[in-house]
């Protein structure tokens, strides 16, 4: 009988084609959906990553338990690297305050910071006066300082050895109107801790351990904000998926039209194939058959169709090729559930019909 | 083997059939003749159990077919019954020999089977040559031969045949006359309906409609 159902599609081919058509589609689109959803997803995980992912903050909630130099033991130990900031007066710059950031030398390989001309300072230079200015600051109103060139930072020079590129930025916001300068074994009141690289948030919590209970400190990452940002993503992708599953059912129905339709136009052949023995069941299984291959074979055009498309769209916005293949068989499978559905009626009403009436149409 | 007793059928107050009785034995090749519109195919029908008289008996060895249900009515038509249909009747998406497969496959027999005896059937018939094609594809005495090789697949005691000629020219219709007389020295009774009278030769028995009644002519 399965071979008799796919025999008659082979041979409507245009029809089985075109009826299909819109199921693909809609298959299509809920591929897509899952793509761009699980793509841009790790796009901006990505990009988060870029910029300071590793961002911590931690709240204390018991100070006096910690040596003063808590802080610094922990950059010591190479578990965190801290960068802190305050806002000076800078001559050679036009009356304005200016933000000065105090950082370790791992702080530049923590972000995405690039420069347009010298270097990032190191190890090495932490006992000497340099500093690397953002490209706001480089050429300000009032001057345009150049490498080697000197600035005054409460009465004290710095020699500039970096120029950041222009729009350089992480999570603390734009550099361009900032100075950065070697850290200075003092931390003014705010600073941010960034995880070293190969460190994780357990790393910390166990050098905190050390001083504090476990009750009296948390632990903030990027986490966070990047669940929270899950939530809005995963949100807006479900809508979008839930859309393209009516239309999915919708196109079910114009499969269960055509089925109806070619159903009733097949009377004669119900009425042979009942004058030869076959019963109710038999012609039901057969339409019940048929709709579900038709509706299989649109699962078929829109999984190929959207793999074309997914991969010229990814390969044009950058976005990595990402698409849980897994997930493909619970879609199939919900495709020839609905085929099947859409066949009832009409298959029905064909299993139903008297022989007589059969024959005589 | 078979009887009717007092059938009655009308349509919308029409009377078709009125208090037609006979008896069929087995073996017999019985001619029905009437004019068109007198009811013949309607009598067909009801003899294959595919539609109700209103009233009266039909029974086979016995017992009351007009009273079965559905489900028990096919089982009895795989059993015993096998149809032609006047105008070409064969699925066209199938092969010939698929189309003779469908009684056997209803019937629950293998594929392979199914086939062989196809094949069989098909060669007895004379479209041997023809039987993996398409049925547009056969002449129009093929494929009626191709149908009633489709009518014995089944192993039927009973063979019904609505106009087996009626879109054949003379030669074809013999050959496709000729077939029925051979299925029929099988002691298989075959009731061929037509409003031909030049296939009258070809019966045992010649029944006339005409006026909603049933005659034997002597
Ligand atoms: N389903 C139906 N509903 C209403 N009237 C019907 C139905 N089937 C048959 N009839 C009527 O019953 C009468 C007999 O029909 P039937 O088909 O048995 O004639 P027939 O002898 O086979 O004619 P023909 O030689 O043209 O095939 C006709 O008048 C026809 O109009
Ligand atoms: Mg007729």
């Amino acid at each position: 009988m399965l071979r008799e159902a796919l025999r008659y599609l082979l041979r409507h081919k245009i029809t089985v084609f075109l009826t299909s058509l819109g199921i693909a589609v809609s298959i299509s689109c809920i591929l897509s959906v899952r793509f761009l959803s699980a793509s841009v997803q790790t796009a901006l995980e990505e990009k988060l990553d870029e910029f300071g992912m590793k961002t911590v903050t931690v709240d204390l909630f018991r100070k006096d338990g910690l040596p003063a130099s808590f802080e610094e033991d922990l950059v010591r130990k190479g578990i965190v690297t801290m960068i802190s900031s305050r806002t000076v007066k800078v001559s050679q710059i036009d009356g304005e305050m200016t933000a000065v950031y105090y950082a370790e030398p791992s702080f530049f390989d923590l972000t995405s910071l690039s420069l347009a001309r010298g270097r990032f300072f190191t190890g090495a230079d932490l006992d000497r006066k340099v500093c690397v200015i953002g490209s706001g600051i480089a050429e300000n109103k009032k001057n345009v300082i150049r490498l080697g060139e000197e600035i005054r930072i409460e009465n004290t020079a710095y020699e500039v050895i970096g120029i950041l590129a222009e729009d350089s930025y992480d999570l603390n916001g734009v550099y361009d109107e900032a100075v950065i300068v070697p850290f200075e074994g003092r931390y003014p009141e705010g600073y941010v801790l960034m995880l070293s690289k190969e460190e994780t948030e357990k790393s910390l919590a166990d050098a905190l351990g050390e001083y504090l209970d476990e009750k009296e400190f948390a632990i903030h990452t990027n986490a966070d904000f990047q669940s929270s940002m899950r939530t809005v993503t995963d949100l807006v992708a479900g809508v979008l998926e839930w859309i393209a599953r009516i239309s999915l059912f919708v196109s079910a129905f114009g499969l269960m039209s055509v089925v109806y339709i070619t159903g009733a136009a097949r009377k004669k052949e119900w009425g042979i194939r009942k004058s030869a023995g076959a019963g109710k069941r038999d012609i039901l299984v057969q339409l019940l058959m048929e709709s579900g291959m038709i509706a299989a074979a649109g699962f078929l055009e829109g999984t190929i169709l959207s793999y074309g498309w997914i991969t010229v769209l990814s390969s044009l916005l950058g976005l990595p090729l990402f698409a849980d293949w897994k997930e493909l068989w619970e879609i199939g499978g919900m495709t020839v559930f609905f085929g099947i559905l859409a066949g009832i009626v009409p298959a029905w009403r064909a299993a139903n019909a008297t022989v007589a009436e059969c024959l005589e149409a | 083997m078979m009887r009717l007793i007092g059938v009655y059928k009308s349509f919308g107050g029409k009377d078709v059939l009125k208090d037609v009785s006979a008896r069929v034995d087995p073996g017999d090749f019985i001619i029905v003749r009437g004019k068109s519109g007198s009811g013949k195919s309607t009598f067909l029908k009801i003899l294959g159990g595919f539609l109700k008289a209103d009233h009266g008996k039909i029974l086979w060895k016995g017992e009351d077919i007009a009273g079965y249900k559905e489900r028990e009515r096919i089982v009895w038509r795989r059993e015993n019954l096998g149809f032609v249909f006047q105008d070409l009747q064969l699925i066209p998406y199938l092969s010939a020999k698929e189309n003779v497969c469908l009684p056997m496959v209803y019937q629950g027999m293998k594929q392979k089977d199914a086939q062989n005896r196809a094949e069989r059937l098909l060669n007895m018939v004379g479209c041997g040559k023809v039987m993996n094609q398409d049925p547009k594809k056969l002449s129009g005495g093929e494929a009626q031969r191709a149908a009633i090789a489709r009518a014995l697949g089944n192993m039927p005691g009973l063979i019904l045949c609505d106009e087996p000629t009626g879109s054949l020219d003379t030669q074809n219709a013999k050959t496709v006359m000729k077939l029925l007389k051979t299925v029929n020295r099988y002691r298989k009774t075959v009731i061929v309906v037509t409003h031909d009278s030049s296939l009258e030769q070809y019966g045992n028995r010649v029944w006339d409609i005409a006026e909603g009644r049933l005659k034997e002519r002597c």
